[in-house]
Formats: structure tokens, sequence, C-alpha cells
């Protein structure tokens, strides 16, 4: 057999491989009959969260097969480039907070998600939401996303380090308070000459941790009427005082490619080289799952304030669900909008999954979300979380989002290593983002 | 004369060094990829690290198959790899005896543009190509990974380099004998450069069995994913899941060690002709 | 019948076919397309406007192109001085028949080739942790001190960690080729050096350098291709940022995410062929410095 095959063993080998591989292939294409609810997610938690439910859905509609897939961070590329050609996308997508500027583009009728406020204001959900939180998934007076969160932020910290060093949480009201009275934690526990442990972790290499406490503070960077307004004096001082903190050795960046969920950050955690971070109830998800060793020594509060009265939390990050012009059943993908996004026992189980507090105000009354929590010492988390609700800054969207977060972290990082000053970095900011405003010449009108 | 011998010596026995200490830094990363796929994360990132797992486990390979679709992908890469090694053999093979043993008007042209295709980027094709795929309906298709790059001008002009050097005579004596000009490739000029074929072979085969951007960019339902791409997903915004990478890449490996094992010779002489012969 | 006869006419056109037809459809008309679209500014497929030369006037005074410019050429630069050599080098004393073991190093040197990049870049991007990671562990274990370098967290180390990843991933396959070059080499011009009087370092400069001339000129214009256009190690290394300030954010990189990220096709076609432009140049270059094509026939 080998000798009578002309193209030699190896192509022959590679000849049976590529019949029997066609055969699993062709066999597991066949389609089913039911019809198809394509539903694109990011986010691995995301996607076990709805995976569970499936079941569910589709013993209530018994002729629907819902198909999730989780494509992680290519995802976005992959569904712009889909809604883009006109052809390939799925019915249902999740998209994340930095990345749907991109998708609102061009003229405001070519964007690839329908508008959903007529739905909402006409069931009447538009109301029962935390409206501010619908701010970040509309542009130009449509609403192109359900809200899945709120992110409020809190500053989680290492409960036993800060007792250990005579600090009381209690004590510290703002920021100013928090850079002193920490002080005591930044150390150099091997006696190398180098400081091992800090008070916090912070965003170095990126804007968001920055952007975070700007937005605390009621900045941004850009207004609600899609002005920029990253170079004005409440940023540039904001940045002065965050490049501090590295300077005087009171945060350190976090570690690794992947950044604040990178596993090496939260080994720093885990082994108390960061006392203390800033998260979002999303976060704390993830923290918990990764690395459950860490329970106990944890605690959470509000993030200390920016004068007196001020707002005690922010928030970062967030997810909408979009249904997509091509949609082949909007009424169907609506229900399933509203089974994934409104329906209590959907925000309970996302909670308990997650710890995602979820943006409709009337679940929170339910008792899962006012439970003692053991990885915080026994400690009400969701309290807490509902009780910062209200206070989260709204986060305006814009379409030059992506390319001006791209440009927003390198703004940061070169104050934070001295290149620059804050002033002229943003400034500079600022007009790179303006211009690239003015070179588009599609979006325009 | 003696101390030119003791140089000598002294010469190999650093020489010997050199290869150790080369040998040592390549396949240290490796062996700690095997060592760390069997590392829970935890302890993948302690500090200072552990080499060796302290507390081997198996459970980045049992999750490996429970909640990723490995077979699948497995499965999607056999079969993508061996079709379009398959397709860019047979063209490969055909095309350089086409250019290797005839004469035909226009022949310099076209060998002209075959070397030329082989100096342009993909990247420059890569978004028009793109277009291209999604107007003839081959975006998500397992045609758009393969079709677009099945003739290679580089596998062309390897062949045809080998199949210069087939003798004349052999040929002549073939066609004499009433054979077809496809007959003479099937049966008197494959045969004679198998060694060359397999060379081919494993050098798709492994361009293919790695490639990473063409199909993230083709490919969209994840029921079509390859290896590369399915497995990279394990690493991204919201999940780290080197352990189970690792383990991944480990099993990945299999098939291209035992190809390559079996035909490391062919393929060593196969890659160094293109560069040999100018 | 006479057609049939006449084969040994049509039947090489044939043979060749395949190659043109595929070449004609996906490789002209991209090429084409690509040219009429690095004129137009463009959000996906449906709109287009004409911008005439704008897009390249644009890219000019685009700093992050000339940044990724640099860092792509950092990355060359590294490979001419680091990789390459080290290939040589190994080659000449794997080639030695008095070395043991030949077979075994000549594996193992090759054998990073094997794994996908995607998967090299990962396990490296662990490999270069700080605290946890390979490589500063083994540097801790060789020199007295404990190292945490930050090789992915610092815009000076990231580049040559790329670098030194690159290095691994490369050198036995260009050893290879170095290594199949020199087994061209007659043994007579070896034993005619000798009878000249010339000792291993005046035979090495005189015969085997000269003789590997066609192969290293191959290896050089082939690696520069490959460098210029980078994309995997860096893309997957640094999470597709590019690392802290777009440190190793490469040309490629860069017009991935014009094209695919922004939807930016006309800037990213724009991209394409200034890459184009520079990778037709540097070829020429470097052909004409080595006096490619002049030697004899081999």
């Amino acid at each position: 057999m080998d000798e009578r095959f002309p193209l030699g063993r190896g192509p022959l080998v590679m000849l049976i491989l590529f019949l029997i591989s066609s055969f699993f292939v062709v066999r597991s294409t066949v389609e089913g009959e039911k019809e198809v609810l394509e539903f694109w997610v990011f986010a691995n938690t995301h996607y076990d969260e709805y995976k569970a439910r499936e079941a569910a859905f589709e013993a209530a509609h018994p002729n629907v097969d819902v198909r999730i897939t989780n494509f992680g961070g290519a995802m976005h590329d992959k569904l712009l480039a889909a809604l883009l050609s006109g052809f390939g996308g799925p019915d249902l997508a999740e998209v994340e907070i930095t990345s749907i500027g991109r998708f609102l583009k061009g003229p405001i009728d070519q964007v690839g998600f329908v508008d959903l406020k007529p739905r909402l204001l006409q069931e009447g959900w538009w109301d029962r939401h935390v409206t501010a939180r619908f701010a970040p998934w509309s542009y130009r007076g449509r609403t192109f996303g359900l809200p899945h969160d709120l992110h409020p932020v809190v500053l989680l910290y290492r409960h036993d380090l800060f007792q250990e060093a005579g600090i009381h949480m209690e004590a510290i009201e703002t920021w100013d308070q928090f850079v002193q009275q920490t002080r005591p934690l930044a150390a150099d526990l091997d006696g190398d000459g180098l400081q091992d442990r800090y008070p916090i972790v912070l965003g170095r290499r990126s804007h968001s941790d920055f952007f975070t406490l700007l937005l605390q503070r009621g900045g941004g960077m850009f207004d609600e009427q899609g002005e920029i307004i990253i170079d004005r004096p409440l940023a540039v001082q904001t940045l002065e005082w965050y490049a501090r903190l590295f300077r005087e050795g009171v945060a350190r960046d976090y570690a690794g490619v992947g950044g604040y969920l990178d596993p090496a950050t939260f080994a720093l955690l885990r082994d108390g080289l960061a006392c203390s971070v800033l998260a979002p109830d999303w976060y704390i998800g993830i923290m918990k799952k990764y690395f459950p060793e860490m329970a106990g020594a944890w605690r959470a509060r509000g993030l200390p304030r920016w004068e007196p009265g001020g707002r005690r939390t922010s928030t970062f990050g967030g997810t909408m669900i979009g249904m997509t012009v091509q949609c082949k059943n909007p009424d169907l993908a609506w229900e399933y909008m509203k089974f994934s996004y409104f329906d209590r026992q959907a925000l309970v189980n996302r909670y308990e999954k997650t710890g995602i507090l979820p943006p409709l105000k009337e679940a929170w009354d339910d008792p899962v979300f006012h439970r003692s929590d053991p990885f915080f010492g026994g400690q009400q988390l969701g309290t807490l979380l509902i009780e910062l609700a209200e206070e989260i800054p709204p986060r305006y969207q814009n379409p030059y989002w992506s390319e001006a977060a791209d440009l927003f972290d390198e703004a940061v990082l070169n104050v934070i290593d001295g290149k620059i000053a804050p002033a002229d970095s943003l400034r500079r900011l600022a007009e790179q983002v303006r211009r690239l405003m003015e070179e588009d010449r599609l979006s325009g009108s | 004369m003696s101390r030119r011998r003791l140089w000598n010596r002294l010469l190999l026995v650093l020489a010997h060094l050199v290869l150790i200490a080369v040998a040592v830094a390549v396949l240290l990363p490796m062996i700690w990829l095997v060592a760390s796929s069997f590392k829970t994360s935890g302890e993948l990132f302690q500090s200072p690290p552990t080499f060796w797992p302290k507390e081997p486990t198996l459970e980045n390979f049992r999750r490996l198959f429970v909640e990723v679709p490995f077979w699948r992908y497995f499965v999607n890469s056999v079969f993508l790899s061996t079709a379009a090694t398959l397709a860019s053999l047979f063209f490969s093979t055909l095309g350089g005896f086409g250019f290797a043993k005839y004469r035909f008007r226009g022949q310099g042209v076209l060998f002209g543009i075959l070397l030329a295709s082989m100096m342009i980027p993909f990247e420059v094709l890569l978004v028009p190509l793109f277009k291209l795929l999604r107007d003839i309906g081959w975006l998500d298709t397992y045609w758009g990974v393969v079709v677009p790059f099945m003739a290679g001008g580089f596998g062309i002009f390897l062949m045809r380099q080998f199949i210069v050097s087939v003798p004349d005579d052999l040929i002549d004596a073939a066609r004499i004998d009433g054979c077809s000009e496809f007959g003479i490739y099937w049966r008197v000029v494959l045969p004679v450069i198998k060694p060359a074929v397999g060379a081919l072979t494993i050098f798709i085969f492994l361009g293919q069995w790695n490639s990473y951007l063409w199909p993230l960019i083709v490919l969209r339902d994840d029921a079509k994913y390859t290896l590369p791409i399915g497995l990279a997903n394990l690493i991204g915004v919201y999940q780290q899941e080197y352990g189970m990478l690792m383990a991944g890449t480990l099993i990945a490996l299999i098939p291209i060690i035992t190809l390559f094992l079996a035909m490391q010779r062919e393929f060593v002489s196969g890659i160094t002709l293109g560069a040999v012969k100018e | 019948m006479n057609f049939w006869r006449q084969q040994t006419k049509w039947a090489p056109y044939l043979f060749v076919s395949p190659f043109f037809i595929l070449f004609a459809i996906f490789m002209v008309y991209p090429l084409l397309s690509s040219i009429w679209l690095s004129f137009h500014q463009s959000r996906g497929f449906q709109y287009q406007v004409f911008v005439g030369l704008e897009n390249f006037a644009r890219l000019f005074r685009d700093p992050l192109f000339w940044k990724s410019l640099r860092n792509t050429f950092y990355f060359a630069a590294g490979t001419f001085l680091i990789q390459l050599p080290l290939a040589l080098l190994l080659a000449l004393i794997v080639n030695s028949r008095r070395i043991k073991g030949r077979n075994f190093f000549r594996l193992a040197f090759f054998s990073p080739v094997l794994i996908s990049g995607v998967f090299i870049a990962i396990i490296f991007a662990l490999a270069y942790d700080a605290r946890s990671g390979l490589v500063n562990d083994m540097l801790s274990r060789l020199l007295p001190k404990r190292v945490l370098i930050p090789w992915l967290e610092n815009e000076r180390w990231v580049m040559p960690a790329v670098i030194l990843a690159g290095v691994w991933r490369w050198t036995g396959f260009n050893m290879i080729y170095f290594l199949a070059g020199l087994q061209g080499i007659r043994q007579e011009l070896y034993e005619a050096a000798a009878v000249d009087g010339a000792n291993a370092w005046q035979a090495f400069l005189h015969v085997t350098l000269p003789s590997l001339r066609p192969v290293i000129t191959f290896v050089l214009v082939f690696s520069m291709i490959g460098s210029l256009q980078l994309f995997d190690l860096p893309y997957v290394l640094t999470n597709g940022g590019g690392g802290p300030n777009d440190a190793a954010t490469t040309i490629v990189m860069y017009l991935y995410r014009h094209g695919f990220q922004f939807v930016n096709l006309g800037y990213a076609a724009t991209i394409g062929w200034v890459l184009f432009g520079i990778l037709v140049v540097v070829s020429l270059i470097q052909l004409r410095v080595l006096r490619f094509g002049r030697e004899e026939e081999a």
C-alpha cells in the first residue's frame, strides 16, 4: 500500500487522517430543525450563568435552540466585523463598556444594534432601573443595550495587615487621609533594600484605575454632549495626585500582562504585598473563584471620598446585551433578554455566581443580597453595594472611546514615569482625540 | 605540535559546553511546560516559584476535556491541516513538474510572477482578502481557511528545485511508451521525488497545524475552531487558565512530534534545499 | 486525437494553472482592492469616502506608526545580532564530526519550531512573570541575588523579552539552513587551504564564509522579511495591547488594530502598502550588499 501511493508515506498518513476527521466533521455539522437563537458572550463568568439557565428557557420555548458561545476577548472584533459586513452575526450579543464605542461610529442609522428604548418605555422597564446606567449604552437618544450591571466600586483591604499595622480604617474618610495613614504598610519585608509591600495596588500601564477615581470625583473623558473634558483642571489635579502615589511608594502596579486580572496580581494580594485594591463587584467574584484561599482576610468599604460629602463609589467596567440588526426573530430575542436580565431568579443566580449587583432596583430586597459573606469575615457585602449603588456616577459613551482608551493608557503611564507633566500629557491626549474626530469623514453630521 | 593538540582538545570541550548550555536553555522551558501542566493555579503563581509540582494534579487535563470542546478543536485541526496539506502537495508537485520539465511560452514571466508572489506580505492582503471571502460567502467556512493558500509559490518553487534533477531520459522513455503527461507525473516523477515530498508534507502540515491569524479571522463558529485559536481563548480578559492551556499545548504537540520523529530526515533535507540551490 | 497527441504543448499550462488561478483570485484581486482602499476612508464595507492621499499623509505624522516601525526594527536588529550569529555558531559546532550526540543537539535545537507561536507566546508570558516566572527563577539561581525583572510590565524590558522569545523559537530553525550550507562545501577546498598553510580561522574566513554566501543571503533576506512581519509573538505576549506605552507594538499589530479593531480598512491597507514598500527596499539593499546573483552557478 505504502509503495503504491506515489506521494509516499507521509502524505498517505495525511490522507487517512483526513478521511477519518472528515467523517467526524461532516457528521457533527448536521443542522437541527429548531429555531436557533444565537447569543455571543465574551466573559466566561457570564457564559456559565446563561448556560445554567439555558434549559429553562428552552423548556418554556420548546421549538427554540439557544446557542451561547463564549469567544473571549476576540468576541468584539468578530462581532464588529460581522455587523459591518452584514453577515454572520448572532441574534444577541453582549458588549463590554470600552468596546461599545466602536460599534457606534458612522451614521447613526447604520449602528448594528436595534434601539431598545421604545420597548423599554412601552413595557415600563425604564424607570425600574438605575437610569444612570443606560448612559453607557446610549448615543444620540437611542439605547442600544440593556445594562447587565452597575459595577459600584469598593475598596477591598487586608483586614489582618491593617490591624497589624494599627491602622483604623473607620477613621479614614478621604483619599488624603488614606495616603497619610497607610504609610506604615509600605515596607521592605526581606531586607534587600527594595520595597516589597505597598498600601494599594493601582494601574500604572492602563488608565482604568485613574479613570475610576476621576469618575468618582465627577470628571470623565467625554461629557454628555460628547465634548472632551479630559484636559480640564480636575483631571490634571487628579492625575498629579495619582502619579505621586507611585513615586512615594504608596501604590504599586499590577503584575503580569493581564493587569488587574492577571493571576500574578491575585498572587500579590494573596501574599500580602499589596494591602488594598479598588474593586467593582465583578472583580470580587473573580477573586473568589480563582483564589478561594484568600477568604477571611479581606474586608470591603466604600471608597474614601475626595472631599467631605463627596461620592463614596465610582463605577468600573460594564456589559450590555444588545439585539443585532441581523436578529431573525426580535420578539423571541426580546423574550430571552427579559428572561436573562429582568427575571428575579436570573438576577439572584447571577449575584450568587458572580457577585454582580443588578441594575433592576426591585430585585434588591431579595435576601440573597443581604447575606453575610465569609470571604469578608461575615460582612454583608451586598448591603454595602446597594447602599453605594445610587451614588454611582454616569459614564457617558462616545464612538471614539476605543481609540481614546488606547491613547489614554500612554498618557497616564508617561506621567507616572515622570516623562511629562500631567497638564501637558492630558492636553496632548485631548488634542489627539479631537484630531481623530476631525479626521473622521464618515461619522460627521 | 602538542600545544596545538591541547588547544584542539580545549576547543572541543568548549564546543560541547556551548552545546550543552544552549540545549539546557532550549529544553528547560519545555520541561517546565510539562511540569507546570500538573500544577494547581495557586502553585503556578507561587513566589518563589517551584519547578516540579509539589502536589501533582490531573485537574488541568480533566477540565480541558470537560469545560472546553477540546476534541472538537482537535478534530478540526486535523481535518483542516490534512486537507490543506494534501491539496498543497498535489498542486505544488504538479506545478513544480510543469516548471521543471517543460519549455513553454511565457515560462520565464510566469516563474517570475511566482517568485514575486513570495515577496508579498500576507498582511497587505489580510483586509481585502477578508472582504473577498465575505463577498463569496466563504467567511466562517472551512473553504475560506484552506483554499486561498492551497497552491503556495514556495511549495512549487521547492518542488521545481527537486524535479529539475530527475533525469530527462526517464521521462522521455515513459513518453515513448505512450504514457500521458499526467501519467508521467504520477508514475515517473512522483516516485522519484518521494523524499522531497515527505519534507514538504511536514513543512506544510506544521504551518497549518500552528497557524493562528488567518483561521482567527475567517472562523466564527467555535465548533469550527482549531486548537491554536480555541486554546488561546483560555487566556483572555476575564479568564487566565494557564494550567489548562499548558495541558492543551502538551496534547497538541503529540501529533507534530510523532510526525516529525518519523520523518525528520526528509524534513531537514527538504527545508534546506531552497536555501542551498538559489 | 490531435489534441491528445499535442499534450506536451498544453500540459504544462494545465499543470501550473492551479497556482495562477488561485493567485489571480486570492492575490491579484485583493491587491488591487487594497490599493483602492488605501485612497479611501472606510467604515466596514458599506461606506467609503475618497480621501486621496490623506491616509498616507496621516500615516506619516502618526507617532504610533513611527513607534511601531521603530519597535519592528528593534526586533529585526535583535534577530541579526543575536539569533543569526548564534545559529551560525551552533551550526559550525554541530557540523563537526568530533562532537558527540550531534543528532540529539540538532533535534533539541530545532524542537521549538514545532510549537505554535501562540502557545510559545502564552507560555513565555507566564515564564516572564516577575515573581513566579521561570526566567527570573533561573537567573536568580545563577546570580547571587534574587532577580525580579518586570519583563512584560516595563517599557524597557518588553522588547528584549520578545527578542529573547524569538531567539528561543527561531535559532534552531536557522541553524538547520546553515548546517545544510556547511554540508554542501566540498572537502577539497579545505584541503587546498591547508596546503596553502591556512589555520582554522583563515580557513573559516576564506573557505567557509564565501561558500556559505548563498545560504547566508537566503537566511538574512528571509529572516528580515519574517522580522518585519512579526505579529503573533508580541501580540499574544502583550495580551493584544502592545505592551506598556506600546513598546512592543509592531507594524503588523498596528495594522491589525486599525483593520480589525477600529475597522478602518483604508488606513489598514495604507499601513500594509507602506510595509510592503519597506520590505522591498530593505530586501533590495540586502541583496545588493551581499551581491546576490553575481556568484557562479552552484
